[in-house]
């Protein structure tokens, strides 16, 4: 069984009256909520250990801490029996959820800069980028979508952009999404990915009209179905605008989904919902979504980047070769081999975010989230040096003009996208 | 961790006066008769379709005398979709409801980030980036 968290659950009524508190007040309330013994009482009789907070965990294997302030119960047990029961105390006001080890791989390891090391080109000769540059092409009149964790704005990447920006919620009413200017990523993901598309000075295609949701939350990591959906209906209806209505659209999602993080109820519905979304994205609009396809080495591929309707992207090094993380292998949808197609995705230098003296700060990071606005970028230059090209052609087209890489076998598709 | 009983089957589990977002699918118009149409008329298509069918539902939740199960019915939206937090009882009703074509739970989800600077290098990688 293992350990597993419960979360007060407020009702609306509840969730309502306290936010209609002065902050000072709402504390308070908070503060009167914390004396709590019934349950932890019950959980004791079903033979669960409590633990304090300060106190060390005993190795006793059945026990609970109760975090009071937080709202939260942690419950650890290997008994199924002893768990079912303390579920089902548990239950009635608190959200239960597993505690998974995230393996987010959040990015310590990379070079942080405090000011954006000069270089005479961020992109090399193959990738064609300097060669859009010096023809004046830098994507003006496409369209990007980015779904990812949001993006910082004011770096100095992004500050001159114009950036629809829209922030969808967890319960995504109508008066709850804000179409603001982007301020919500405190993860840097979004930032660093947004940048790699249309960053001023590090960015494949600065021209492109940026349309940036944030639909991630940056400490959880969560999204759901509804705000994937809510985001990118937002960014459909940028159409009824004349001036968006014939605008090559491309859609980037720097990201993935495990199956062992999703109930099991839920996997069917979150895979056919993909699926279903994509298919309207590009069977009714001619939308290009280009996906990372993971990080999980050869033999593991990861949706919705397997998804036929995908443009799957893995990763290669400045040098050429498959970086050591880039997944690769069958989709499990077609049984054609992923990825589609390779871009650079080791140690690539874009925007982090800023510190606290407004300072913009710039990161090396890896991944195939990386390779991903690499290619969305590329794409975007494609499409903006040939009018009326876009959706299944515009993946055509790269998929022709890919730079084969010799000996590598089927961990980068075509070859390394770039602009001919 | 054994995916039975880790929390990970929170739908199955839960009380059926509970409160839980599902995902309906809906009926929506034919590829056919939207191959003439442009994007924006396409997108105005697809939205009046999913605000007809919504409309259409809200009434019928109130005439099957339901609303008491029903927290939240969303938005509508191009994806001829529609979220509903309802208990598991009148989830299972809904499914019956005319325009409705399907129901799936739809509860918020982790996804990956695939950023790698964590991850362990491979070996040969790791060899060949040594200074030698």
């Amino acid at each position: 069984m293992g350990k597993f968290i419960a979360v007060r659950r407020r009702s609306r009524a509840e969730q309502l009256r306290l936010e209609a508190l002065p902050y000072e007040d709402r504390r308070l309330r908070i503060m009167q909520e914390v004396p709590e013994t019934t349950r932890s009482e019950a959980l004791q009789r079903i033979g669960l250990q409590k633990v304090e907070p300060e106190e060390r965990a005993p190795d006793e294997e059945n026990k609970f801490q109760r975090l009071g302030y937080a709202g939260v119960y942690v419950v650890e047990t290997h008994d199924a029996d002893k768990a079912q029961q303390a579920r089902e105390v548990l239950e009635p006001e608190y959200h239960i959820m597993p505690d998974i080890d995230m393996g987010l791989p959040w990015a310590t390891q990379s070079h942080v800069y405090e000011r954006r090391p000069r270089r005479d080109s961020y992109w090399p000769e193959e990738s064609g980028v300097a060669e859009a540059r010096a023809r004046g092409i830098t994507g003006k009149g496409v369209l990007v979508g980015i779904l990812d964790t949001g993006c910082d704005a004011d770096h100095l990447e992004l500050r001159d952009k114009e950036i629809d920006f829209c922030y969808v919620p967890l319960k995504p009413t109508p008066e709850a999404v804000r179409t603001v200017r982007g301020f919500d990523d405190t993860n840097g993901h979004g930032t660093h990915v947004t940048s790699i598309v249309a960053g001023k000075n590090v960015g494949v295609a600065p021209g492109v009209d940026l349309m940036v949701a944030s639909v991630i939350e940056s400490e959880t990591v969560k999204t759901s179905l509804e705000r994937v959906i809510v985001a990118l209906d937002w960014m459909l209806s940028q159409f009824q605008l004349d001036s968006n209505a014939d605008k090559a659209t491309i859609l980037n999602l720097s990201l993935g989904f495990r199956q062992d993080w999703i109930e099991v109820t839920q996997i069917e519905s979150v895979l056919d919902g993909m699926k279903l979304l994509l298919s309207t994205l590009v069977v009714d609009f001619d939308v290009l979504p280009v996906v990372a396809i993971g990080n999980d080495g050869p033999g593991t591929v990861r949706a919705p980047g397997y998804f036929p309707e995908c443009l799957s992207v893995g990763a290669v090094g400045f040098d050429l070769e498959p970086a050591w993380f880039s997944s690769s292998g069958l989709s499990p949808v077609t049984g054609e081999p992923e990825p589609d197609i390779a871009g650079y995705g080791v140690r690539v230098l874009a925007a982090l975010e800023r510190d606290a003296q407004r300072r913009s700060l710039y990161a090396e990071k890896s991944g195939t989230s990386m390779a991903t606005p690499y290619v969305t970028g590329i794409a975007a230059l494609v499409a903006a040096a040939n009018p009326g090209l876009q959706g299944a052609r515009l993946r055509q087209h790269l998929l022709d003009h890919a730079l084969r890489l010799d000996g590598v076998g089927e961990r980068v598709g075509a070859g390394l996208a770039r602009f001919t | 961790m054994s995916r039975e009983g880790s929390g990970q089957n929170r739908y199955r589990y839960r009380a059926e006066s509970e409160m839980l977002t599902y995902m309906l699918t809906l009926e929506r118009p034919s590829p056919e008769q939207l191959i003439n149409y442009g994007r924006a008329q396409k997108y105005a298509a697809l939205k009046s379709s999913a605000r007809a069918i919504r409309d259409q539902l809200m009434v019928w939740i109130q005439e099957q005398g339901l609303a008491g199960g029903v927290a939240r019915v969303g938005e509508p939206t191009v994806f001829n979709t529609l979220f509903v937090t309802s208990t598991r009882g009148v989830a299972r009703r809904l499914s019956h409801a005319p325009g409705v074509v399907g129901i799936r739970p739809a509860d918020e989800f982790k996804v990956d980030l695939f950023d790698a600077d964590e991850l362990p290098p491979a070996e040969e990688d790791a060899e060949s980036d040594s200074p030698d």
